[in-house]
C-alpha cells in the first residue's frame, strides 16, 4: 500500500517535470488541461441542458470569460446572450480588480491557458497588444456598432483590440442642500469660483466642504483639472510628448501648482482627510456631512443603499479661465476583448455583438451604473438629475478623461507614481515641479 | 501538587486587555448583520435593526453548502496529508542519520525562505501542464507540498523522544512503519495538535492559491466568496462581513475543542529542552 | 544500534512523499523562479539571457529598495516585539485567577482569521480625525488623533499593531503550554533561595523554554520577511510608498507591469536574505543557550 501510494507520487513527480518542461512549445497541453476542467464542470452541473446543440446554423460550444464584473452583471450578458444561442455553455470566472485579475490573467496566458474573452483595459493593454495575443477587431461588424465616442476611446495605435458599450461619467459629487444653504446657485464657471465655493462650503457649521481621492487611481480632482485646462484647448497634446515638443512636467506641473495652492496649502484638503479610508469619506458624503467628493457613476448604487434621499449631482470641473469644463470617466467598458489564442473566436465575436442589445445594457445600468453609450439606446440615466448634466457635456460631448486611457508607455507606474505624487504634495510638500518631473522619468525609462 | 490561590487581580488587568483583542472580531459580527445604511451611520455600536439581507445576498446563485463543503474537503485532507507526511520524513531523517538525509532536512527546511508569491507565474505553468487548473486536489497537493514548518517541528519532537522505546520496539520485532504508527507518531502528540492547528488555519484561510488555481465559482471556497463584495470602485462590507462571519464559525468550534488539547497535550507529553 | 540495509529502504521509503511533493510544489518553481531571474522573460519576446541585469534594475529600483527598508523593519520589530511581549503574556497566563481558559480563547483567536479581513477590518478602525473607533478612544481621554493611515510613522505603527494582534495569542498559548511542562519543584527551588518575579522568569523559566523560543523567532522572522497581506489590505503600500513589501513589490513589478525578469530577481533577493538572516538568528539563538 505504502509503496504503491510512493509509487504513484513518483509518476506524478516525472510527469509533472517532463510535462512542465514542454509547456512553452507545446500548447495542446495546456487546452487539454482547460477542456478537462471544462467537461468536469459539465458532468457537475447535472441539471443544465449542455446537449452539443445539432443545428447547423446554430452556434454551440463553450466561451470563456474572465472578468471583474460582478457575477449580476455577467448574469445579465450571459442571460441574455443564452437566450439568443441557447447551445453556447458561458463560463464566467470572476477575478477581484484591478490586481488579483491581472494576477489571474497573466498566469492563465503565461501557462497558455488563457480564457477567450478577456478584459483589455489601461492596465494591461500596450503588454497585450505588443505581444500580440488579441485579436484585431478593426474591421469586425462589431467595431461598427460603437458609437463614435466610445470607438475615440477604446482606439489604441489607430487599431480596435476592446470593445466597450458605454462607461462612467463622473467628476464632483455635489451636496445639492448645502450648496443651496452656502447661498451658492449656478454650477461654477471657473475654477476660481469653484475653489470659492468650496469656501463657502467650509463656512457651514460641521460640513467638510471637500474630500479630494487620494487614496487609490487617478481619481482625484487634479484629473479633470487637467482635462479642461489641456484636452479641452489642445487635443493634440500626447503626440507633441511623443514628437518631444512638450514633455509631461510642461502639463502638470501648473496643474499640481493650481492644486497644491488652492487645495492643499489653503487648508481644504487636510491630512487628517486624506487618512479616511475612501469607502469611510464616501459613507460621509452619502450621509450629508460633505459638501463635496470626488466620485462617478460607479457611486450611484452605494449612496442609493445608504441614503435614498440624498439631493446630489455630478458637476464638471472648469479650467482656470472658464474656457473648458471637463469630467472624470471614460466609455471604455468593458472593454472586452478576444484572445488571439481562442478557438472559439466565433462565439466570441457573437458574444461581444451582443452586449449592444438593450437587455445587456439595460442590465448594466441597473446592476452597476455602467451607462449605456451606444447610437440609438436612451439611457435611463439621461432623465436622472444626478448625472443628467454630465452625460450631456461630459459623455457625449467626449470632455470626459482618465489619464491612463492617453499614457501609452508603462502605464501601470505612472499611475502609481500620480497616486504616490498627490499624496506627496498633500503629505510631505513635495513641490509641483518635482511631482511633475516623475511622470518624464517613468515615461522615458526603459 | 496543591493548587495556587485564585486572584482576581489578574483577572481584572487581562479581562480588558480580551476586550480590545475581541473588539475587531465582533466589529465584523455585528457588521455582518447591519444594512448598508445602518453601517454608514452607526459602525461601531450595536445592531439597531439587525438584518440577515447581507447574508442571503452573499450565497445568491451559488449553492453555499457546495462551497462550504469544499472547503473542509480541502482543510481536512491538507491538514492530514501534511501531518502524515511530513512526520513521516521526520521519522526517516532522525532514525536513518546519514549524511543523505542530513541534506535531505536542509533542503526540505529551504522552504522557509521561498516567498510564495515569488513563484506564481512558474506554479501556474505547472498547474496548467498537470492539469490541476480548477482541480480542489490541486489545492491540497500544494498545501501538503509546503510542510517545512510541520517537518521542522515533528523533526524537533521525534529527536526529543528517548531512543529506548524505539529500540525496545525493534527487539520486539516491530517493522520501521510499525514502530512509526504504533510508537513514534502517537508520542509526538503535542507537537501533532500544534501542527494540526497551525495547517488548519493555514489553510482554511488560504485566499492566494484557491484564487489563482480555482476558477469556477462552485468550486471556490468561502475566502473567495468575501472578496467578491469587495468590487473596484465600492465595498459593501456587510455582505463581506457576513461571509467572514460565517467561515470563522468553524475555526471557532475547532479551536475550542482543541484548546483543551493543546494545552494539556503540550504538558503532559513534557518538552525537553 | 546498527540500522539494517532494509530498513535503509524502508526509511527512504517514507522520506519520498515529502521528498516528491515538496520537490515538485516548492522547489521546482523556486528553480524555474531562479531561471527567470536571469532572462527578459515577458510575454510576445523570446526569452534571452541577459545576466544580472535583472538583479541590478531590482536594486536600483527605489520600490525595490524602500521595500526592503520597510520589510526587514517590520521583520525586527514583529519578531522581538511579539516575542517579548508574548513571554510577559505567557507568564502572566500562568496565575491562578478565574477566566484563565476564556483569556487564552480570546487571544488566540486572532490568528484564525484570515490577515486580509483583519486588515480590511482594522482599516476602518484605523481611520483618521474622530472617524476611526481608536481614534474615538484617544480623544475621549484628552489625547489628539492620529493619522494612522495618512502619517509614515503612524501607519507603520498600525501595521505593526495589527501584526501584534494576530501573532500574540498563539506566541503565548505557545509558550504558556511549554511553561506548563516545567517541573514545579524548580520553581519551589527558586523560591527558597529569594527569587522574586522576574529573576524567577529570568533564570528558571526562560531558559527552560528557550528551544520554543527559537522556533517561534525563526518562525516569525522568516513569516516577517514574507509579510504581505496586512499592509496591503490596512495601506496599500501608502501613504505615498512607505510601507511597501518585498513581496508586494514583487506583485506589482511582475504582476502588474509584466517585468516577470525583475519580479523573479527580487524573489530570489527576499529567499537569500532569508536564509541568511534566519541562519544568523539561529546561530546567535545557539550561543545564547550554549
Amino acid at each position: 500500500m505504502r509503496k504503491c501510494i510512493a509509487l504513484i507520487l513518483c509518476l506524478a513527480l516525472m510527469t509533472g517535470i517532463a510535462a512542465c518542461g514542454q509547456s512553452k512549445q507545446d500548447a495542446p497541453a495546456g487546452d487539454g488541461a482547460k477542456q478537462e476542467s471544462s467537461t468536469g464542470n459539465e458532468s457537475a452541473d447535472a441539471g443544465a441542458d449542455t446537449d452539443a446543440g445539432a443545428d447547423s446554423g446554430e452556434l454551440s460550444g463553450t466561451l470563456s470569460i474572465l472578468g471583474w464584473y460582478s457575477d449580476e452583471v455577467a448574469q445579465g450578458w450571459i442571460d441574455h446572450f443564452n437566450s439568443l444561442y441557447p447551445d453556447v455553455k458561458v463560463e464566467y470566472q470572476y477575478a477581484q480588480a484591478v490586481q488579483p485579475y491581472m494576477e489571474k490573467l497573466q498566469g492563465l496566458i503565461m501557462s497558455d491557458s488563457a480564457p477567450d474573452l478577456i478584459l483589455c483595459v489601461a492596465e494591461n493593454r500596450v503588454e497585450l497588444v505588443d505581444g500580440n495575443m488579441l485579436m484585431d477587431l478593426t474591421d469586425e461588424h462589431v467595431a461598427e456598432l460603437m458609437s463614435e465616442s466610445c470607438k475615440q476611446q477604446v482606439l489604441f495605435r489607430d487599431r480596435i483590440y476592446a470593445v466597450t458599450v458605454g462607461g462612467s461619467i463622473g467628476g464632483l459629487l455635489v451636496n445639492m442642500d448645502l450648496w443651496e444653504q452656502a447661498g451658492l446657485g449656478e454650477d461654477p464657471k471657473t475654477w476660481g469660483e469653484l475653489v470659492d465655493a468650496m469656501h463657502a462650503l467650509e463656512k457651514l457649521d460641521g460640513v467638510t466642504p471637500f474630500i479630494n481621492n487620494v487614496t487609490d487611481a487617478t481619481i482625484t480632482i487634479e484629473t479633470p483639472l487637467y482635462g479642461a485646462t489641456w484636452l479641452g484647448t489642445d487635443s493634440d497634446y500626447e503626440k507633441k510628448i511623443e514628437n518631444g515638443e512638450k514633455t509631461y512636467a510642461d502639463y502638470w506641473e501648473p496643474i499640481f501648482e493650481i492644486t497644491k495652492r488652492d487645495i492643499y496649502d489653503s487648508g481644504l484638503m487636510t491630512e487628517e482627510l486624506a487618512g479616511l479610508p475612501w469607502d469611510t469619506a464616501l459613507n460621509n458624503f452619502a450621509l450629508g456631512q460633505v459638501g463635496m467628493i470626488v466620485g462617478a457613476s460607479w457611486n450611484f448604487a452605494d449612496i442609493e443603499a445608504i441614503n435614498p434621499d440624498l439631493n446630489y449631482k455630478i458637476m464638471g470641473v472648469p479650467n482656470v479661465d472658464g474656457t473648458s469644463k471637463y469630467y472624470l470617466g471614460d466609455c471604455l467598458e468593458p472593454s472586452l476583448a478576444i484572445m488571439e489564442s481562442s478557438e472559439n473566436k466565433e462565439i466570441a465575436l457573437a458574444f461581444l455583438e451582443s452586449l449592444f442589445d438593450e437587455e445587456s445594457l439595460l442590465s448594466n445600468e441597473e446592476q452597476v451604473g455602467l451607462i449605456g453609450c451606444v447610437d440609438g439606446y436612451n439611457s435611463i440615466f439621461s432623465e436622472n438629475p444626478v448625472c443628467a448634466d454630465a452625460l450631456v457635456e461630459g459623455m457625449q460631448a467626449g470632455h470626459q478623461f482618465m489619464p491612463q486611457t492617453y499614457w501609452r508607455k508603462n502605464v501601470e507606474r505612472m499611475r502609481a507614481k500620480y497616486v504616490e505624487n498627490v499624496q506627496a504634495m498633500l503629505l510631505t510638500g513635495r513641490s509641483p515641479a518635482e511631482c511633475a518631473a516623475d511622470f518624464d522619468d517613468i515615461y522615458n525609462a526603459e | 501538587m496543591k493548587r495556587k490561590k485564585k486572584s482576581v487581580l489578574m483577572d481584572l488587568i487581562m479581562l480588558p486587555l480580551c476586550a480590545i483583542v475581541a473588539y475587531p472580531f465582533i466589529y465584523v459580527l455585528m457588521g455582518a448583520f447591519k444594512s448598508r445604511g445602518e453601517f454608514a451611520v452607526n459602525p461601531y455600536g450595536w445592531p439597531q435593526s439587525a438584518t440577515i439581507q447581507n447574508f442571503l445576498k452573499a450565497f445568491e446563485g451559488v449553492s453555499f453548502i457546495r462551497i462550504l463543503w469544499n472547503n473542509i474537503f480541502i482543510t481536512a485532507l491538507s491538514v492530514l496529508a501534511v501531518t502524515i507526511i511530513s512526520a513521516m520524513a521526520a521519522y526517516a531523517v532522525v532514525y536513518n542519520n546519514c549524511k543523505v538525509n542530513r541534506g535531505i532536512r536542509i533542503y526540505l527546511l529551504l522552504g522557509f525562505f521561498i516567498p510564495f508569491q515569488a513563484t506564481l507565474l512558474p506554479l501556474y505553468q505547472l498547474y496548467s501542464s498537470m492539469g490541476l487548473m480548477d482541480k480542489l486536489y490541486g489545492i491540497i497537493l500544494l498545501h501538503a507540498g509546503s510542510i517545512s514548518l510541520p517537518f521542522f517541528m515533528f523533526y524537533g519532537s521525534i529527536q526529543g523522544l528517548p531512543r529506548e522505546y524505539a529500540e525496545a520496539a525493534w527487539m520486539d520485532g516491530c517493522s520501521v512503519p510499525g514502530t512509526f504508527f504504533r510508537i513514534i507518531f502517537p508520542l509526538t502528540r503535542p507537537v501533532m495538535i500544534t501542527q494540526v492547528i497551525f495547517t488548519f488555519f493555514a489553510t482554511w484561510n488560504d485566499y492566494l492559491a484557491p484564487s489563482l488555481f480555482l476558477t469556477s465559482r462552485d468550486k471556490g471556497v468561502l475566502i473567495l466568496e468575501v472578496t467578491r463584495s469587495v468590487s473596484r470602485n465600492s465595498v459593501d462590507w456587510g455582505r463581506s462581513f457576513a461571509v467572514v462571519t460565517i467561515t470563522l464559525i468553524l475555526p471557532f468550534i475547532f479551536f475550542l475543542a482543541a484548546q483543551k488539547y493543546l494545552i494539556s497535550g503540550m504538558a503532559a507529553g513534557g518538552v525537553k529542552g | 544500534m546498527k540500522i539494517k540495509g532494509r530498513d535503509k529502504i524502508q526509511y527512504q521509503l517514507f522520506l519520498l512523499p515529502a521528498v516528491v511533493l515538496f520537490t515538485v510544489f516548492v522547489m521546482v518553481p523556486l528553480v524555474m523562479c531562479f531561471v527567470y531571474s536571469f532572462t527578459n522573460y515577458t510575454v510576445g519576446k523570446p526569452l534571452e539571457f541577459v545576466g544580472l541585469k535583472n538583479y541590478i534594475a531590482a536594486l536600483k529600483d527605489d520600490l525595490v529598495v524602500d521595500s526592503i527598508g520597510f520589510t526587514l523593519l517590520f521583520a525586527v520589530v514583529t519578531t522581538v516585539g511579539i516575542t517579548v511581549l508574548a513571554l510577559i503574556l505567557a507568564i502572566a497566563f500562568t496565575k491562578n485567577c478565574y477566566t484563565g481558559k476564556l483569556q487564552r480563547a480570546v487571544l488566540y483567536f486572532p490568528s484564525c482569521i484570515s490577515l486580509m479581513v483583519a486588515g480590511y477590518a482594522w482599516r476602518n478602525l484605523m481611520a483618521s480625525g474622530g472617524e476611526g473607533l481608536i481614534n474615538r478612544i484617544i480623544m475621549l481621554f484628552g489625547g489628539e488623533a492620529v493619522g494612522w493611515l495618512s502619517s509614515p510613522f503612524w501607519a507603520k505603527m498600525g501595521i505593526f499593531i495589527v501584526a501584534l494582534w494576530i501573532d500574540l495569542g498563539w506566541c503565548a498559548t505557545l509558550f504558556y503550554a511549554y511553561i506548563q511542562s516545567i517541573d514545579e519543584s524548580l520553581y519551589e527551588v527558586a523560591l527558597m533561595e529569594g527569587a522574586n518575579a522576574f529573576q524567577k522568569a529570568w533564570y528558571v523559566t526562560i531558559p527552560l523554554i528557550w528551544p520554543s523560543v527559537m522556533i517561534n523567532l525563526t518562525l516569525l522572522l522568516s513569516q516577517g520577511l514574507k509579510v504581505y497581506e496586512i499592509p496591503q489590505a490596512l495601506t496599500n503600500g501608502g501613504p505615498m510608498r512607505t510601507t511597501y513589501t518585498m513581496t508586494h513589490a514583487i506583485l506589482v513589478r511582475g504582476i502588474t507591469e509584466w517585468e516577470f525578469g525583475i519580479a523573479s530577481a527580487t524573489g530570489v533577493i527576499i529567499f537569500l536574505m532569508t536564509a541568511v538572516l534566519c541562519a544568523i538568528q539561529l546561530k546567535l539563538g545557539e550561543k545564547k543557550e550554549g
